[in-house]
């Protein structure tokens, strides 16, 4: 399986990683993008099981990144979840409209992450 | 026979050179004389007169000591007139000689003032090297300077501490930039933060998979001892061999066990460390905040720049000021002045 960890913080991409690591992935199985048009870049050249992206960063926000995945392509179909710092009711509504899978809204935890992990993947 | 100045010089010369033999000239000499009657009248002439001059000499040794005595107590530069007292009496003295013991005598003067100009520049330049810095104030003044400016900036502290004056606008105390600056800083000790949990995460994994080989060694030991043990329950060896094998395979465990614990505080610490990216959001917001608020108060303040700078009254009526003239010091004050 490969993950795509997409985050502008350099800290919380390798926190992400790191917590991906203890649900048993290698570093093998997941890429990191820094911003949406980055990881628009890598989806377009490679193959992804999952997308964990965050929502405010620079260049393309992770909202106008799911709206460019559903919007057509090879990862149309692909689970999307999105990690942030958002936690307001019109932006998870927001969120889940544009085509997010799930929601998680940070700080987290593993477990969080693996129970939504294995919610989308079944 | 009477013989002029250059004659007598020329003998004079002539008998020093008696001192210091020079045949040659002494020949000619007697060649020019001719007759030793006249010679010795010469000679007589000559010894009266070096007597007389002599004599001349000394007094007028005497007294040129005495000028250059006074002339080294007062300005030397006066003896260099012609009219001076000393060499007045010089010449009294001795016209014909006069001349040339002036010369001397000024060259001496001369050479003193000189020597004193120079010694005195000398010793100006000296105190112009080594001392002029001790002796000049520049120093006092840089020192003076920098005592107003430590009173003008403690003084400007104060009143920045008192709310009377703004902070200064440079790049530490500006909002927006110190925030950014912040926000940055704490990114990347973060991640510094995340390298040094990552690598005792990874020498974690290191020792764990160097001690699972030896824990599952020391397992099949204790299989392989307890078997024997059962069987010769009599040997010792194989007794004390499972008991040393237990201990081992439960300090195994307890390794293991330690990786496990340290390896999910430090998940714990990195879940925590996503408060670094929610701070900086939070930073992020405030540094959003205020820059719409600078440009609304800029929108508000603005005006079309079409107006000329207005001149506005210091002292209006109503102000707290002291220096505030009431109407009788104004009739007072217009009365004084129309009386100029």
């Amino acid at each position: 399986m490969k993950i795509l960890i997409v985050d502008d913080s350099s800290t919380m991409r390798r926190i992400i990683g790191n917590v991906v690591q203890q649900l048993g992935f290698s570093k093998d199985d997941f890429d990191e993008a820094e911003d949406g048009v980055v990881a628009w870049s890598m989806l377009q050249k490679g193959q992804y099981d999952i997308v964990l992206t965050d929502w405010n960063m620079p260049n393309m926000n992770g909202l106008d990144l799911v709206k460019h995945i559903r919007g057509g392509g090879a990862h149309q179909k692909t689970p999307i979840i999105m990690i942030t710092t958002e936690g307001g009711k019109m932006e998870v509504i927001t969120a889940l409209k544009a085509g997010v899978n799930n929601y998680i809204v940070k700080p987290f935890n593993a477990a969080i992450l693996k129970e939504k992990l294995d919610g989308v993947l079944k | 026979m009477s013989m002029s100045q250059e004659e007598i010089e020329a003998l004079m010369s002539g008998i020093e050179v008696e001192d210091t033999p020079n045949p040659e000239e002494n020949s000619k000499e007697i060649e020019i004389v001719d007759e030793k009657n006249e010679i010795d009248e010469i000679s007589e002439l000559i010894n009266s007169e070096i007597t007389e001059v002599s004599s001349a000499d000394a007094f007028n040794m005497d007294e040129t000591s005495e000028i250059m005595h006074e002339n080294e107590n007062t300005q030397v530069n006066q003896s260099k007139d012609g009219d001076t007292g000393p060499d007045k009496s010089v010449n009294n003295s001795n016209n014909n000689e006069s001349s040339e013991e002036e010369l001397s005598i000024d060259e001496l003067v001369n050479s003193i003032a000189s020597e004193d100009s120079s010694e005195q520049n000398m010793e100006i330049d000296s105190i112009n090297d080594t001392n002029m810095n001790q002796i000049l104030p520049e120093p006092v003044v840089e020192q003076i300077s920098s005592n107003h400016e430590e009173i003008g900036k403690g003084w400007a502290e104060s009143k920045i501490d008192q709310g009377v004056f703004p902070f200064p606008v440079d790049k530490d105390t500006q909002v927006v930039n110190q925030l950014s600056q912040v926000a940055s800083d704490s990114e990347e000790k973060a991640s510094k933060i995340l390298d040094t949990l990552s690598l005792v995460l990874d020498n974690n994994d290191f020792v764990t998979k160097e001690i699972k080989p030896l824990d599952e060694f020391v397992i099949s030991q204790i299989a392989l001892l307890e078997t024997l043990n059962e069987k010769f329950p009599n040997i010792a060896q194989f007794k004390d061999n499972l008991t040393q094998a237990k201990f081992l395979e439960n300090n195994c465990k307890n390794v293991l066990q330690n990786c496990d614990d340290e390896n999910m505080e430090i998940y714990g610490a990195m879940e925590l460390m996503q408060f670094n990216d929610i701070n900086r959001q939070k930073i992020e917001r405030v540094m959003s905040v205020i820059r719409k608020l600078s440009t609304y108060l800029n929108n508000l303040f603005e005006d079309d720049n079409s107006h000329k700078e207005i001149v506005v009254a210091k002292h209006i009526t109503g102000d707290t000021q002291t220096d505030l003239v009431g109407a009788d010091d104004l009739e007072s004050l217009i009365e004084e002045y129309s009386k100029g």
